[in-house]
C-alpha cells in the first residue's frame, strides 16, 4: 500500500508541474488557437536567467526568480508581438511552424551562449522529506502542488470575475465581436502571452528544484507532456489543464510503476488517444458543433 | 493540339536527359559520391514531403507523426532484404519496397480509423501520439534491434551492380525514379475527381459531403495513400544508409518533413519539390557555419512563415506540372489513338413523379439532450413545386434541413425522397439520391475555381477509379471531358461563363450564392433545399434571385423548399408556405393565407401568451 | 514574379554547393565527425576538444614528419546519414585522408560502414558499441568496449560481496541497453541476482516511480549505465525518496560532477573510467597541462582524453608511413601500435579493439575524483 501512495505522490508531483505549464499552454491556446511551441522554451529561458541571476550577477536566489518572470514576460509579449500577431489572419499551420521555429531558434541560441553542457540548477531546497511511514513526502512535492493549485485558482477567478479576465474569455469565443465591443484585443492577447509566461516562468522553478540540470533542451520534454495534458483535459479550459497534467503525471507514474517503465510513453499516448476517442474535445471540453 | 504534343513530348524528354546527364556522372565518377548521396537524400525526401503533403496538404489535415509510416517501412524493407540474403538483391529490394509500403499503408488505415474522426489539433496530437507508439514498441522488440536497431543492411550503393560506381548511378537511378512516380501519380490523381474530392474535404468538410463526396472514405484513403509513400520513402532510407534507429523516426523528424511540405506551400507539389531539394542541400551549403547553422535554419523559417505564410508556391503548382498532365494526356491519347467521344453524366429520369409529392415528411422530430429543437413536423413537397418555410430566427428551419438531408439524424419521424426512406442514411449518399441544398453560410471550396466547384458535385455521377485517373485511361478522359461540358452549360444558366476559372473567393457575395445554388443542381437533384438565399442581397438582387429561382425550376424540373426571412421573395414565388415556430409547424398554405394567419403574426411580432405571463412574474 | 525569382534563387543556392573548395595546401588534412549541435553535443564538443589539444600539441612540433596538421570539423547532428555526408565531403572534396570520430554509436557505425567501403583509416573515441570494428579491418577505436566494461562491473560487485542488486538503465540508447545486457549476463555466471529492472527513455528526468520500485526490492546496489546527467538526477531523486545504496555505472557517469547540486552524494557511485585525472603517467600530465591552458578547466568526460589518444595513434601510424594519404599502410601502421597513452598503453586486437585496462573511480563529497584500482582485461 505503501508502494502504491509513493507512486501516486510521484504522479501527483510530475502532475503538478505539468498542469502548472499546462494552464500556459491553454490560456493561449484559448485565445488565439495557437499551439506555442516555444512554451517550453520559456522554461529553459527562466532557468538560464536564475543561472545567470545567481552566477552572473550576483544576485539573491529570490531576486533572481523575479528577474526570470519579468524576463520571461517581457519575452512571452514580445514574442507574440513579432512572431505571432503578423500571422494573425494567416492559415493556422503558418503560426504552428513558426512556433515550432522560435523553439528552435530559442534552443540553438541558448546552445551558443551557453553551451550544450548542462549545469546544475542553484536554487535547491534542503529541507528533508517528511517520513511517513515509509512514504516519503518531499518538501517540494508538497511546494509544488500548493502552488500549482493555488495559481489554478487564482487564475481561474481572474478570468470569471474580473473586467479582463472576461474580456479574454470574450475574445476566444469571438475575437472580431469583441473587437466591435470594444475590447483592446491586442492588449489582451499580449496580456494572455505574459499570463501565460510568468505561469512557465514560476513552474521553471519548481520544475528545474525538482529536476536540477538546466541545458537549452531542458523545455522540449515538458513542453510537449503539457500540451498533451492540455489536450487531454480539454484545450482551452483552464480546469482542463489542471485535470490533464494530474491525470498524465499520475498515469505515467502508475504505468512506469505497474505495467512497464519500458513501455510507459507508449501507455501513457495510448490512453490519450483513448480518451480522445471517447471525448473528442477532452476530458472536459464541450463538443463544439458546427453551425451547419 | 500538335503544339500540345509537341510540349509535352519536350518535357518528357527533358526529364529522362536530366536523368541521363546526372546518372552518367555518377557512372563516371565523375560526380563526387558525395553530391551523389546528397541527390539520393534529396530525391527520398521529396518522396516523404509528397506524401505528406497528401494528407496535410490535399486533405489538410495536420498529421504530426508521419516519421512513424517511415519508420514501419523502414524497417520492414530491412528486415526482408536481411532475411533474403541468397536472393539477388534487385529482386528482394524490390520486394522490401513493396512490402514496406504496403505494411506502411495498412498502418495508415489502422491509425486513420479513430484519428480521422476527429478534427484539427486533436487529429495532429493523435497522430503525434501514434508516431510516439511506433518508436517505442520498435524501441523494444527483437526483431527490429530493440534500441541498438537494425545494422548492415545491404546498401543500394554496393550492391545494385558488381562495380561501385555503376551501383552508385543505379541507386540514383532507382530513387529518381520512384521520386517521379509518386509525384506524377500525386500530381495526376490531384486533377482527377478523387483529387478534386479530397481538395473538397479541405475547403469545406460539410459542402462535400452535401455535394455527395463520401468524405471518410477519401479522408481514409488520402491517409493510407501518403502512409504508403511514406513507407516507400523509408525503404529507400533503409537501404541508402544501411543502419536503422528508433530514434531517427521521432516526433523531430516529423516535424522536419512538415516543415519542407510548409514551407513549400501545403498542397502545392512543386512546391514540396522545391523546399526539399533547398532544406536538403542548404545545411550541407552551410556546414562553414555549423555553430549558427541551425540559428540560421530557425530564423529563416520564422521569416519565410511571417512574410510568406502560404509557403513558396502556396497552394499553386508550377507550369511543370501542367506539363506533367499534359505528358499522361499526350501519352493515354497516343495510345488509344482516337479521342473518345465525352461521356456525359447519368442523368436520372424523374418524369415519373409528375403530380406526386417527392418529398414527405412525417412526424419528424429531433431532440438534443432535454432540448426538443423540433417535433411532430409534417410537410411535403409536390413535382415541381416552390415551398416555402418560414418562422422566426431559432424556429428550427435549419434543423429541418439538415435532417433532411442526412447531418442531423432525426429521433422520431420518417423522410421519404422519391419514394423512399432516406432517415438514418449517410449524407453523401443521401446528396446522391436526389436532394441537394445551399447553406445558410456560404460554403464554397474557396481556393478552387469556379467551375472546380461545380465538378465536384459531379463527382458520384463519374465511376471511373483512381488508377484510371493516374494512368489517364480512356474513361477517365470521356468522363471528365463529360462533366466539363455539363459544368459549363450550369455555368452559362447562371451567366458565370467568363468567371469559370476564377478562384471562387473572389467572386462578389451575390455570384457566390449563386455558384452555390450552381453546384447544388450538378447532383440531378430531384428537391432543391435553398437556406436562405437572399441573405445580404439588396432589392434587385432579390428579384434577380426569384427570377433565377423559377427558371431553375422550369429548366431543370426541380422541386425547391426554401428557407427565407426576406417576405417579398417569399410571398412572391413561393406557392406554398410552411411556418414554424418553436420547432413546430404552426401554420400551412398559400401566401395569401398565411399572410392572414393570426398565430403567424403573433409569432412574428414576438407576443405569445407565453411571453406575457413571464413578464407579469416578474 | 516573386514566385519565379524564388525559384531562381533557389536553384543558385543549390548549385552554389558544386562550387569546388579551395585548392589543397601543404599539409596533412584529417577529418573530424561528430555530434556537434543537438542531443549529445556536450559530448561532440569534448571529442573535439581533446583532438584540439593534441593537434596544437604535434603541429608546435613541426607536424607530422614536418608537414603540419589540419584537422576539417564536421558535424553529424547525431544523424547517421548526415554523418555520412560529411564524411564523403571531407574525403572527397577536402581532402581528408583520415576520419577521427564520430561519437555517437548510430553514427560510428554508418561512417564506419563508409570508411570500411573505401578503406579508409577511422579511429573513433567514444564509440564502445562492439559491433562498430566487426569485419571492418580500418576502423578502430581508443575506447573500451561496453560489453567489456559491464562484465567487468558484474565481476567487481561480486568481488565485493554483494549478491542483490537492481538496474535502471535507459531503454533507447543502445549504449546503456548493451551495457545492461552484458552486466545481466555476466551477473547470472557471478551469481549476482538482479532483483528490479527499471528502465527510462531518453530525455526523461523523472525516475522517482522506477526508484520507487528498486527501493521496494531492498537491492545492495544498483547498476545505473546512465550518461552523467541523467546519473545526478536519479541520485538526487533516490536521496529524496530514502533509497540509499551503492551505485556502480559506466564510462558515461564520468560527466556527473557538473552536474550534481548535492556533491555528497557522489561518494556512493562507483564507475568505470577511461583513466583518472590524479593519473601520474607523463602522457596524462602534459594532456591535462595542454587541456587546462587551452580551455582553463579540468576535462570533464572522460572521451576528451580518448580523443587526445585516438589523434595521438593516428598521427603517430601516419608518422611512420612514407604517404599518409595511402589507406593501407597508414591502417597497418595503427594496427601495428603499441603506444603509451593518456588512457593507458594501446595496442589493438583481432577486433581493431584497444587492449586496455578500465580504472574504477569513485568521488569524495566535494566531488573530486578519487582512483580506486584498475582492472586489466583477461590477456
Amino acid at each position: 500500500m505503501t508502494l502504491f501512495l509513493s507512486q501516486l505522490l510521484n504522479g501527483i508531483h510530475v502532475g503538478s508541474i505539468y498542469a502548472l505549464i499546462a494552464l500556459g499552454y491553454t490560456m493561449v491556446y484559448g485565445i488565439v488557437q495557437l499551439i506555442n511551441f516555444a512554451h517550453g522554451d520559456i522554461l529553459m529561458l527562466s532557468a538560464y536567467l536564475v543561472v545567470v541571476g545567481i552566477t552572473k550577477l550576483g544576485l539573491s536566489p529570490a531576486l533572481s526568480v523575479l528577474l526570470s518572470i519579468v524576463v520571461a514576460v517581457v519575452f512571452g509579449v514580445i514574442l507574440e508581438r513579432v512572431a505571432y500577431r503578423p500571422l494573425r489572419s494567416s492559415p493556422r499551420i503558418s503560426s504552428l511552424i513558426t512556433a515550432i521555429g522560435v523553439s528552435m531558434l530559442m534552443q540553438n541560441v541558448a546552445q551558443l551562449i551557453f553551451s550544450p553542457n548542462p549545469i546544475p540548477y542553484p536554487i535547491t531546497l534542503s529541507v528533508p522529506a517528511l517520513n511517513l511511514g515509509g512514504l516519503y513526502l518531499s518538501f517540494t512535492t508538497i511546494l509544488t502542488v500548493v502552488l500549482s493549485v493555488g495559481l489554478m485558482f487564482l487564475l481561474q477567478i481572474f478570468v470569471s470575475s474580473t473586467k479582463a479576465g472576461k474580456a479574454m474569455r470574450a475574445v476566444s469565443e469571438d475575437t472580431g465581436t469583441a473587437l466591435l465591443m470594444g475590447i483592446h484585443v491586442n492588449r489582451i492577447i499580449s496580456l494572455t502571452f505574459a499570463i501565460g509566461s510568468g505561469l512557465a516562468a514560476i513552474g521553471s522553478l519548481l520544475y528545474c528544484i525538482a529536476y536540477p540540470s538546466v541545458a537549452p533542451t531542458l523545455g522540449s520534454l515538458p513542453g510537449i507532456k503539457a500540451f498533451i495534458a492540455a489536450v487531454l483535459g480539454g484545450i482551452g479550459l483552464i480546469p482542463g489543464a489542471m485535470l490533464g497534467g494530474f491525470i498524465l503525471g499520475i498515469a505515467e507514474s502508475l504505468a512506469k510503476a505497474y505495467i512497464s517503465s519500458r513501455m510507459s510513453d507508449a501507455i501513457v499516448y495510448g490512453i490519450l488517444i483513448i480518451v480522445l476517442l471517447f471525448k473528442p474535445a477532452g476530458l472536459l471540453g464541450t463538443k463544439t458543433r458546427e453551425k451547419v | 493540339m500538335r503544339n500540345r504534343r509537341n510540349a509535352s513530348l519536350l518535357n518528357f524528354f527533358s526529364l529522362f536527359i536530366i536523368f541521363i546527364i546526372l546518372f552518367s556522372f555518377i557512372r563516371s565518377g565523375q560526380m563526387n559520391n558525395y553530391y551523389s548521396n546528397i541527390l539520393v537524400t534529396v530525391g527520398i525526401s521529396i518522396i516523404m514531403a509528397v506524401s505528406l503533403n497528401i494528407t496535410s496538404g490535399l486533405l489538410g489535415q495536420l498529421a504530426l507523426g508521419h516519421a512513424g509510416f517511415m519508420s514501419v517501412g523502414a524497417y520492414t524493407a530491412g528486415i526482408i532484404t536481411k532475411s533474403l540474403p541468397d536472393m539477388p538483391f534487385a529482386f528482394s529490394l524490390a520486394i522490401a519496397l513493396l512490402a514496406g509500403g504496403i505494411l506502411a499503408a495498412l498502418f495508415g488505415f489502422l491509425i486513420g480509423m479513430p484519428a480521422l474522426r476527429l478534427k484539427g489539433d486533436y487529429l495532429a496530437i493523435v497522430t503525434l501520439g501514434f508516431g510516439e507508439i511506433i518508436r517505442v514498441v520498435v524501441e523494444n522488440l527483437n526483431i527490429t534491434g530493440g534500441a541498438a536497431g537494425l545494422s548492415r543492411i545491404t546498401r543500394m550503393s554496393r550492391a545494385l551492380a558488381v562495380d561501385k560506381k555503376m551501383s552508385a548511378a543505379i541507386q540514383f537511378g532507382v530513387v529518381f525514379w520512384l521520386m517521379v512516380i509518386v509525384v506524377t501519380i500525386t500530381f495526376t490523381l490531384g486533377r482527377s475527381r478523387h483529387g478534386r474530392a479530397i481538395l473538397s474535404i479541405r475547403e469545406n468538410e460539410i459542402a462535400s459531403e452535401a455535394a455527395g463526396i463520401p468524405t471518410t472514405y477519401y479522408k481514409l484513403f488520402a491517409f493510407t495513400l501518403g502512409a504508403f509513400f511514406a513507407g516507400i520513402a523509408g525503404g529507400l532510407y533503409a537501404h541508402q544508409i544501411g543502419l536503422l534507429t528508433p530514434r531517427h523516426f521521432d516526433f523531430n523528424r516529423s516535424i522536419e518533413y512538415l516543415v519542407m511540405v510548409v514551407l513549400g506551400g501545403m498542397g502545392s507539389i512543386t512546391g514540396s519539390i522545391v523546399s526539399s531539394a533547398i532544406l536538403v542541400s542548404l545545411p550541407e551549403f552551410l556546414r562553414g557555419f555549423a555553430d549558427w547553422r541551425m540559428v540560421i535554419y530557425s530564423l529563416t523559417l520564422i521569416l519565410m512563415m511571417i512574410f510568406r505564410p502560404s509557403g513558396l508556391l502556396g497552394t499553386k503548382e508550377f507550369s511543370l506540372s501542367k506539363t506533367v498532365h499534359k505528358i499522361q494526356k499526350f501519352l493515354a491519347k497516343k495510345f488509344v489513338r482516337k479521342e473518345r467521344k465525352p461521356k456525359l453524366p447519368f442523368v436520372p429520369n424523374y418524369d415519373v413523379w409528375e403530380g406526386k409529392p417527392v418529398l414527405t415528411v412525417e412526424n419528424l422530430g429531433i431532440r438534443f439532450g432535454g432540448l426538443v429543437a423540433a417535433e411532430n413536423i409534417n410537410l411535403h413537397v409536390m413535382n415541381d413545386e416552390i415551398v416555402g418555410l418560414i418562422g422566426p430566427n431559432g424556429a428550427g428551419k435549419t434543423t429541418v434541413f439538415n435532417m433532411l438531408q442526412g447531418v442531423y439524424v432525426p429521433t422520431c419521424g420518417s423522410i421519404t425522397l422519391l419514394g423512399k426512406d432516406i432517415v438514418g442514411k449517410s449524407t453523401y449518399e443521401i446528396a446522391s439520391s436526389g436532394i441537394a441544398r445551399t447553406f445558410q453560410n456560404i460554403r464554397l471550396f474557396k481556393s478552387m475555381t469556379v467551375l472546380e466547384n461545380v465538378k465536384v458535385a459531379f463527382h458520384t455521377r463519374m465511376t471511373y477509379s483512381p488508377l484510371s485517373g493516374i494512368t489517364r485511361a480512356s474513361r477517365y478522359d470521356s468522363e471528365e471531358r463529360g462533366i466539363d461540358i455539363r459544368a459549363r452549360e450550369l455555368l452559362h444558366v447562371f451567366d458565370m461563363d467568363d468567371v469559370a476559372d476564377e478562384n471562387a473567393a473572389s467572386l462578389p457575395y451575390g455570384m457566390q450564392r449563386k455558384l452555390e445554388i450552381c453546384r447544388a443542381l450538378a447532383t440531378n437533384p430531384k428537391v432543391l433545399l435553398l437556406d436562405e438565399p437572399a441573405a445580404g442581397m439588396n432589392p434587385t438582387e432579390t428579384a434577380e434571385l426569384m427570377d433565377t429561382i423559377r427558371r431553375i425550376r422550369t429548366r431543370f424540373s426541380v422541386a425547391i423548399l426554401l428557407i427565407e426571412h426576406d417576405m417579398s421573395l417569399v410571398m412572391g414565388i413561393c406557392e406554398r408556405i410552411y411556418v414554424l415556430n418553436y420547432g413546430h409547424v404552426i401554420a400551412e398554405g398559400t401566401p395569401e393565407e398565411i399572410a392572414s394567419n393570426e398565430e403567424v403574426i403573433t409569432a412574428y411580432l414576438g407576443m405569445s401568451n407565453k411571453d406575457n405571463k413571464e413578464d407579469k412574474a416578474c | 514574379m516573386k514566385k519565379f525569382v524564388a525559384i531562381i534563387l533557389s536553384c543558385v543556392m543549390m548549385l552554389s554547393i558544386f562550387i569546388p573548395t579551395a585548392t589543397a595546401e601543404e599539409n596533412i588534412k584529417v577529418g573530424f565527425i561528430g555530434v556537434l549541435t543537438g542531443r549529445g553535443s556536450q559530448y561532440g564538443e569534448g571529442v573535439k576538444k581533446g583532438i584540439e589539444v593534441y593537434v596544437d600539441l604535434i603541429n608546435e612540433q613541426g607536424g607530422i614528419n614536418g608537414v603540419p596538421v589540419k584537422v576539417i570539423y564536421e558535424d553529424s547532428q547525431g544523424d547517421a546519414s548526415k554523418g555520412v555526408l560529411a564524411a564523403q565531403k571531407l574525403i572527397g572534396l577536402d581532402g581528408c585522408v583520415a576520419i577521427l570520430g564520430p561519437v555517437i554509436t548510430p553514427v560510428c557505425k554508418a561512417v564506419a560502414e563508409y570508411c570500411n567501403d573505401e578503406g579508409i583509416p577511422m579511429i573513433t573515441a567514444s564509440g564502445t558499441d562492439y559491433e562498430i570494428t566487426t569485419g571492418r579491418p580500418s576502423v578502430f577505436r581508443t575506447c573500451f568496449l561496453d560489453p567489456f566494461q559491464a562484465t567487468v562491473i558484474a565481476q567487481y560487485i561480486a568481488a565485493q560481496g554483494i549478491t542483490k542488486v537492481a538496474a535502471l538503465y535507459d531503454q533507447g540508447n543502445p549504449y546503456s541497453k548493451g551495457l545492461y545486457d552484458a552486466f545481466k549476463a555476466e551477473c547470472e555466471n557471478q551469481g549476482v541476482e538482479i532483483l528490479a529492472t527499471e528502465s527510462g527513455s531518453g530525455d526523461d528526468v523523472d525516475f522517482k516511480a522506477q526508484l520507487t520500485n528498486i527501493k521496494n526490492a531492498v537491492p545492495e546496489a544498483v547498476f545505473l549505465p546512465y550518461y552523467g546527467e541523467a546519473a545526478a538526477l536519479i541520485l538526487t531523486q533516490a536521496n529524496e525518496i530514502g533509497l540509499d545504496v551503492k551505485y556502480y555505472g559506466g564510462d558515461g557517469i564520468s560527466n556527473i560532477v557538473k552536474a550534481i547540486t548535492d556533491k555528497s552524494l557522489l561518494t556512493n557511485m562507483v564507475y568505470t573510467d577511461h583513466f583518472s585525472n590524479s593519473e601520474t603517467n607523463e602522457q596524462a600530465l602534459t594532456f591535462l597541462a595542454a587541456y587546462r591552458k587551452k580551455f582553463g578547466q579540468e576535462p570533464d568526460i572522460s572521451f576528451i582524453a580518448t580523443a587526445y589518444d585516438a589523434a595521438r595513434v593516428l598521427f603517430d601510424a601516419m608518422g611512420k608511413v612514407e604517404d599518409p594519404s595511402d589507406y593501407e599502410a597508414v591502417t597497418a601502421a595503427i594496427k601495428a601500435t603499441d603506444l603509451e597513452c593518456v588512457t593507458g598503453r594501446i595496442t589493438f586486437d583481432e577486433h581493431n579493439d584497444p587492449i586496455k585496462s578500465v580504472f574504477f573511480t569513485t568521488f569524495n563529497a566535494e566531488g573530486k575524483q578519487i582512483f580506486i584500482e584498475s582492472f586489466a582485461p583477461a590477456q
